[in-house]
């Protein structure tokens, strides 16, 4: 399978949502696939998911979001939950970019900012792809705030590159994949927009920690919807895995042994040519 | 008169195994049911650490007796077994039984103490009446925590190394409550680096065991007491355990209580277990 | 047995509507409420643990509008949820006999509407005893939905036969030896009352979201459940545990939804002692 060469730099822009001026990559052509990062500090669209826009981009137009309040897009100093800040920021950029309709790829923070957009403009909705989301309330099995989860507040509150060594430990099933050098650009990263880490923190406080409990309105979106998790996931609970594929009337459940919270990168093949044959041909 | 560590302490010989233990009994009632609390054998745990919050209640209807298994707290430090440890334990607890004449007893067993305890149930069934247990650890895998589970890797620092900040550590997973954790820490610390007891450490060390292989044949009534809360011991396995155990009942305390609900929810432990026990 | 039904029932008109309840044992209030399936009723729902509780409380076994001797005609006003409907009912049964504040203990579908007393009135509320108590979400994950019980419960509506009924029965006690003949027999009569099966549930059902209120609710509760419940898959109750904060569950196994019957003095023991700390 051929890869393209793409780089951040080159792949780069900015655009308005209307709220937000966010930064965004694109590459390639054709069916929109829009993919949203996970809500860690120091997250954003490129370092998220550098192992599948290459493949993506042979076969659609793949749009990387750098979400407002990270990376190089503006700050959110409003204390709405962030899934519904991201939602209204997809629906913005796609407005301002003339895109009818697109196919969302949300992991964890990004997965419940896709369940919100669901929600709020399903007509712009082809297909939904969710890989640990949040969004879905409690687990009944494993205590909350989760092992991963309380280590990314406390690295919100204290950026330091141990904890961030840490959070990356717990982030990933087998730890002894992750370089130093994505360690330090993570690193980078996080400190080069510290107010989006101050930001984040008040807007935790005021929601009470968390994203909006979509559980009890899963029934209404009818998205054909692929759900992927990793069995060894310690930042989002493995139930709710199955509370979603009940809950959303048109899902799948996909289960990535020894995989942690990190599916699209660990798993990078296996997870771009499930998802892709989903898009294609379900 | 208040129970203390001091004044409840005691030692016997059991078959040539040294135990120490704890005694304490009701002032009105000289043929009260007895009582065995089975500690945990954790790295520094003891018997009095464990049920210090809980022997003055249940020594009201119960002659209470807390008991350190070999090498725990002042038990034997010479013995040594390579077999299942639940069978060498349970050995040992007939013999402690044996060598006190106490014919039959009800069973409390802590998270590691409660696979001899089951075991014990199930080689001596006619010595048992009914049974307790916190968050039986060797229930197999957890089908949603992923393993191991977030407290192990405290647990294995701490047992290399330990320092008291490797043990606060250990304690801030186990004890929800930040304000129960001082007096723990301090009991746990003191045990973990008594004279000749790191030395000990390695007597009785045997296969893993899956109590899920012998749970079926246990008779006695059983209560299974978790915290939903629990990091170092996934809860899911609560009901696994149960569906093997046709008289068994699982008590999960809310709220956020972890590791300890002895301790963390002393008072209604307390009036739990000794209801329960009192049938 | 020192209470007998005929000695302590008791009717009264709370808003028009009719009530039947039983008036059993002295002491802090405990409001006793049955669930929603045919031929549920009050008296039949308590009436093992009314030896065991009476002597500590004084138990009030409402039956529901629809239900055992209530009114089977009344309809609940017009734009009210309900939850809230019943939820009200109750507070002006209490207002009528001069309670204060009263402990709730809820089997099942009641539930619902002893959360929205909870909710709407917490400081008339002490503690509260949930058993079997109905999903906190329309869908579980690990049980197939409806529940095998739930299904012959509706078979048992569409053809009301006593033997449909001993089929239900068999979800609600999987242990042979506790499904007496006399069991299904009161409850097959019961569920016979002219007017109940066109109006069991009519009262107070409405989808409830009350679920999604609980963040804030601080009462403390003890859940109550079989490991074998056919009805309300045990899952359920974890959720609960869950969802509710100052919570802890107590789960039998061997017992399916009908546990307050098929573990009588352990049950009574543990609500005593959770009421009475």
């Amino acid at each position: 399978m051929a890869t393209q060469t793409l780089t951040d730099e080159a792949t780069g822009a900015y655009a308005s949502t209307g709220d937000y001026k966010v930064y965004y990559n694109e590459a390639g052509s054709g069916e929109t696939v829009i993919m949203l990062h996970g809500g860690g500090p120091g997250a954003t669209g490129w370092s998220n998911f550098s192992r599948n826009i290459g493949p993506f981009a042979e076969q659609y137009r793949t749009i990387l979001i750098d979400c407002p309040g990270f990376g190089r897009s503006d700050q959110v100093t409003v204390t709405d939950p962030r899934d519904q800040v991201n939602a209204r920021a997809v629906k913005g950029l796609i407005d301002e970019l003339g895109i009818d309709k697109v196919t969302l790829v949300g992991n964890s923070m990004g997965g419940a900012s896709s369940l919100a957009f669901a929600l709020e403009w399903p007509e712009r909705l082809s297909k939904m792809i969710l890989m640990g989301p949040g969004g879905a309330g409690q687990s009944i099995f494993s205590p909350m705030p989760m092992e991963g989860i309380k280590l990314l507040f406390n690295l919100y509150a204290n950026p330091t590159l141990e904890g961030l060594r840490q959070m990356i430990q717990v982030f990933v099933y087998d730890p002894s994949k992750i370089t130093e050098d994505l360690i330090q650009g993570r690193y980078d990263a996080m400190m080069k927009n510290k107010h989006h880490l101050e930001n984040f923190v008040k807007a935790m406080s005021a929601t009470g920690g968390g994203l909006t409990d979509y559980t009890s309105r899963l029934g209404e979106i009818q998205t054909n919807t692929l759900v992927t998790w990793g069995r060894d996931d310690r930042f989002v609970p493995l139930d709710h895995g199955l509370r979603l594929v009940w809950g959303l009337p048109n899902a799948q459940l996909h289960v990535f042994a020894k995989c942690g919270h990190w599916a699209q990168w660990e798993h990078a093949d296996r997870f771009n040519r499930l998802v892709m044959d989903f898009i294609e041909n379900d | 008169m208040l129970l203390t560590s001091e004044n409840t302490t005691r030692t016997v010989d059991a078959n040539g195994v040294l135990v120490q233990y704890h005694q304490a009994v009701p002032t009105d009632s000289t043929d009260a049911p007895v009582l065995i609390c089975v500690a945990a054998t954790a790295f520094g745990a003891t018997a009095w650490g464990q049920n210090r919050s809980n022997i003055d209640a249940l020594s009201k209807q119960f002659r209470t007796l807390l008991v350190n298994l070999p090498p725990q707290g002042g038990s034997d430090k010479k013995v040594t077994s390579d077999g299942p440890r639940t069978i060498f334990y349970s050995e040992v607890l007939r013999d402690f039984m044996d060598a006190l004449d106490i014919e039959k007893a009800h069973f409390y067993g802590g998270s590691p103490a409660a696979g001899p305890v089951l075991r014990f149930a199930t080689c001596f069934p006619d010595r048992v009446g009914r049974i307790v247990v916190d968050a039986p650890t060797g229930l197999g895998r957890s089908m949603f925590n992923p393993m191991p589970v977030e407290g192990a890797a405290y647990t294995a620092a701490f047992g290399a190394d330990p320092t008291m900040e490797r043990l606060r550590e250990v304690m801030d997973i186990q004890i929800s409550r930040p304000e129960l954790r001082e007096e723990a820490i301090g009991l746990r610390y003191e045990a973990a680096h008594a004279l000749g007891y790191q030395e000990a450490r390695g007597n009785i060390k045997g296969p893993p065991e899956n109590l899920l292989t012998f749970i079926q044949d246990v008779r006695a009534p059983t209560l299974i007491i978790w915290g939903a809360a629990d990091r170092d011991v996934p809860m899911d396995r609560a009901l696994a355990a149960m569906w093997e155990m046709p008289n068994a009942r699982v008590h999960f305390f809310g709220a956020g209580c972890g590791h300890w609900p002895q301790y963390e929810r002393a008072n209604e432990w307390n009036r739990l277990v000794v209801s329960f026990l009192k049938d | 047995m020192p209470y007998t039904k005929e000695e302590t029932d008791r009717y009264a008109t709370v808003d028009g509507v009719e009530l039947h309840y039983n008036d059993v044992g002295s002491g802090p209030a405990l409001l006793c409420f049955h669930g929603g399936g045919p031929g549920a009723n009050a008296w039949d729902n308590t009436r093992f643990n009314v030896e065991g509780l009476a002597p500590h409380f004084r138990m009030l076994l409402v039956d529901m509008p629809g239900y055992g001797e209530s009114d089977k005609r009344a309809r609940r006003p017009e734009g009210l949820p309900g939850d809230t409907a019943l939820a009200q009912l109750y507070a002006g049964l209490m207002d009528q006999l001069g309670i204060d504040q009263a402990h709730f203990y809820a089997s099942s579908a009641s539930a619902i509407p002893a959360l929205r007393f909870a909710l709407d009135f917490p400081q008339r509320t002490g503690k509260i005893v949930l058993q079997a108590n109905n999903n906190p979400l329309p869908r579980l994950a690990y049980s197939p939905t409806p529940a095998e019980g739930i299904k012959a419960l509706g078979e048992f509506r569409a053809e009301p036969t006593r033997e449909r009924m001993a089929r239900m029965m068999e979800l609600f006690v999987p242990d042979p030896s506790l499904l007496t003949n006399d069991l299904i027999d009161r409850r097959f009569s019961s569920a016979m009352t002219p007017g109940h099966l066109e109006s069991a549930g009519q009262y107070g059902s409405s989808p409830s979201h009350l679920w999604a209120e609980m963040r804030g609710m601080e009462i403390e509760t003890l859940i109550l459940w079989g490991q074998q419940d056919w009805m309300v898959p045990v899952e359920g109750a974890m959720l609960s545990l869950a969802t509710i904060p100052n919570s802890q569950l107590h789960v039998w196994a061997g017992a399916g939804h009908f546990v307050q019957y098929e573990k009588t003095d352990e049950f009574n023991r543990l609500v005593l002692d959770f009421l009475m700390r």
